[in-house]
């Protein structure tokens, strides 16, 4: 049998809600830990300290690259943002082969996702 | 280290696994969820020696409703396979859902809540919606709020954290975890991928994510698993020698990759061994054979270095040491690459299998020669987000 189903979610963004707001702009908004002051980003409620986060930091937008995979699922990368005490995966189908430094793009389209690209294009 | 309470190793130590069953894995269009489910149930019932009305509880696995498109589905099952009445419940966590799933239900018994408990794995990936879908649903198994809505695949991610690991595997490397299990899948007649591939063909099949090709994945597969457990006590005389659960263990790591400290290591995964090995008071060296959670062919080496059964997983590779010959078999299933892939069978069928290999009644020419007396059953949900991990022993 076949059915064809089609959904369309309203997700409210909660406490995320500054963040997300940040990389529909391109900016980089992390959270605060309220016990050691770490960025982290993308945000996380519990630090790895322990501690839990208690407000927002927007960070410079660039970023060093750790490694990167492409194919047919699309090109990744794996960085850690200036000034963030945690490194993370996002898009990265403008980062030219072999670079090692990239920054944040405004998200485009409806979601808001995390998207790099040349740091200096 | 783990402390056991008065009396609770002993507790531990007395649940068997009566009886398994277990469809074929593959695309199997002309199957329901629910028939599947039956089926595999039915062959556990009957190696188990019991009839249905034995069995006061019922704990499923199953990834997503998305796939079966049936919400509550515990209680649904429990009606097909004549158990109503009976505790229903699901358990879910990821690729770990049938691992987590078996441990439910150990935990019933060692609770005292249920005597006798059906675990029904059943999952179909392969033939309820298509591929490219499944492919942007499994994006969200991690972090959807964030890795998520970049649109990064499951082999997408994989790749980053294969990158990270610092075990030394080439690509070669990775083509002889595919020859090796998928070779392993031959003998088995409910894998889905049976196949011995031709030289240079796992390099030369599609580059899906860096260094991951098409053939380096585990595949979308339909198919169910069930293993029911009780204290030797509440089974016929002929099953109170079943095999063993002797540890279970279960951790959790980061949701995000990059927040972990080393994210090529399967950090969760360490902790779930050396939990389950705790309380079956064992050391690693006892394991002699393992099923291990092989979604992407690097995923085992990582796996097998995370659950401390190599200090060398890509020399022992190399050397033969996990070949179905070998000393310490690994995925002689055929892995998820070979056996396939259904995310709530997966768990329970690789307890299934460790339970055939300990009773040495598993698929001839693939039960070792040596006596299996410890057997290890991985499985994780996410990049290793979430792991679970069982010990199956002999009776003795």
């Amino acid at each position: 049998m076949r059915l064809d189903l089609h959904l369309a979610y309203d997700l409210a963004e909660g406490w995320l809600a500054p963040h997300l707001a940040g990389l529909r702009e391109g900016r980089a908004v992390a959270s605060l830990c309220g016990a050691c002051n770490a960025a982290t980003f993308p945000p996380r409620r519990a630090c790895v300290c322990g501690g839990r986060a208690s407000g927002w930091v927007t960070l410079p937008g660039t970023a060093a690259v750790a490694s990167r995979t492409e194919g047919r699922d699309g090109a990744f990368a794996l960085l850690r943002f200036d000034g963030a005490a945690t490194a993370t995966v996002a898009r990265a189908e403008g980062l030219p082969p072999g670079a090692t430094r990239a920054r944040l793009l405004p998200a485009t389209g409806e979601r808001p996702a995390l998207l790099v690209g040349e740091e200096a294009p | 280290m783990w402390c056991p309470g008065p009396g609770v190793e002993e507790r531990v130590l007395d649940v068997a696994v009566a009886g398994v069953g277990m469809t074929r894995f593959g695309r199997l269009r002309d199957l329901s969820f629910r028939d599947l489910a039956a089926d595999a149930f039915e062959a556990a019932l009957l190696m188990a020696g019991l009839e249905r009305g034995d069995v006061d509880a019922l704990v499923l696995a199953a990834e997503s409703d998305t796939f079966t498109l049936q919400l509550n589905p515990s209680a649904v099952v429990a009606d097909d396979l004549g158990l109503v009445g009976a505790a229903a419940s699901r358990v879910e966590g990821g690729g770990a859902s049938g691992g987590l799933a078996v441990q439910a239900g150990a935990a019933r018994i060692l609770a005292g809540l249920s005597r006798r408990v059906a675990v029904v794995g059943v999952d179909v990936t392969a033939s309820s919606l298509p591929g490219d879908a499944v492919r942007d649903l499994y994006g969200f198994s991690f972090d959807a709020w964030a890795e998520g809505m970049t649109g990064v695949t499951a082999t997408a991610l994989y790749a980053l954290s294969f990158q990270a690991w610092d075990g030394g595997a080439t690509e070669d490397d990775l083509a002889r975890v595919v020859l090796k299990n998928r070779g392993n899948a031959c003998l088995n007649p409910r894998a889905h991928l049976p196949r011995r591939h031709e030289p240079g063909e796992v390099e030369a099949s599609p580059l899906v994510a860096s260094p991951y090709r098409r053939l380096h994945c585990s595949p979308l597969s339909d198919g169910a698993a069930v293993v029911i457990l009780a204290r030797p006590a509440d089974l016929p005389a002929t099953r109170r020698g079943a095999p063993r659960l002797l540890g279970i263990g279960a951790a959790t790591d980061a949701a995000h990759l990059g927040a972990r400290a080393r994210p090529g290591r399967f950090a969760a995964k360490s902790v779930a061994t050396r939990r389950a090995l705790e309380m079956a008071g064992i050391g690693p060296e006892a394991v002699v054979a393992a099923e291990v959670y092989d979604a992407y062919a690097g995923a085992e080496l990582q796996g097998v270095a995370a659950l401390g059964l190599s200090e060398n997983p890509v020399a022992d590779l190399r050397a033969g040491r996990f070949d179905g010959g070998g000393a310490l078999p690994v995925n002689l299933s055929g892995g998820l690459l070979g056996q396939g892939a259904p995310p709530g069978a997966t768990g329970v069928a690789q307890v299934a299998t460790c339970a055939l290999l300990v009773e040495g009644r598993y698929h001839p020419g693939l039960q070792p020669a040596h006596p299996v007396d410890v057997a290890l059953a991985d499985t994780h949900g996410g990049v290793c987000t979430t792991a679970a991990v069982t010990i199956v022993g002999a009776a003795t």
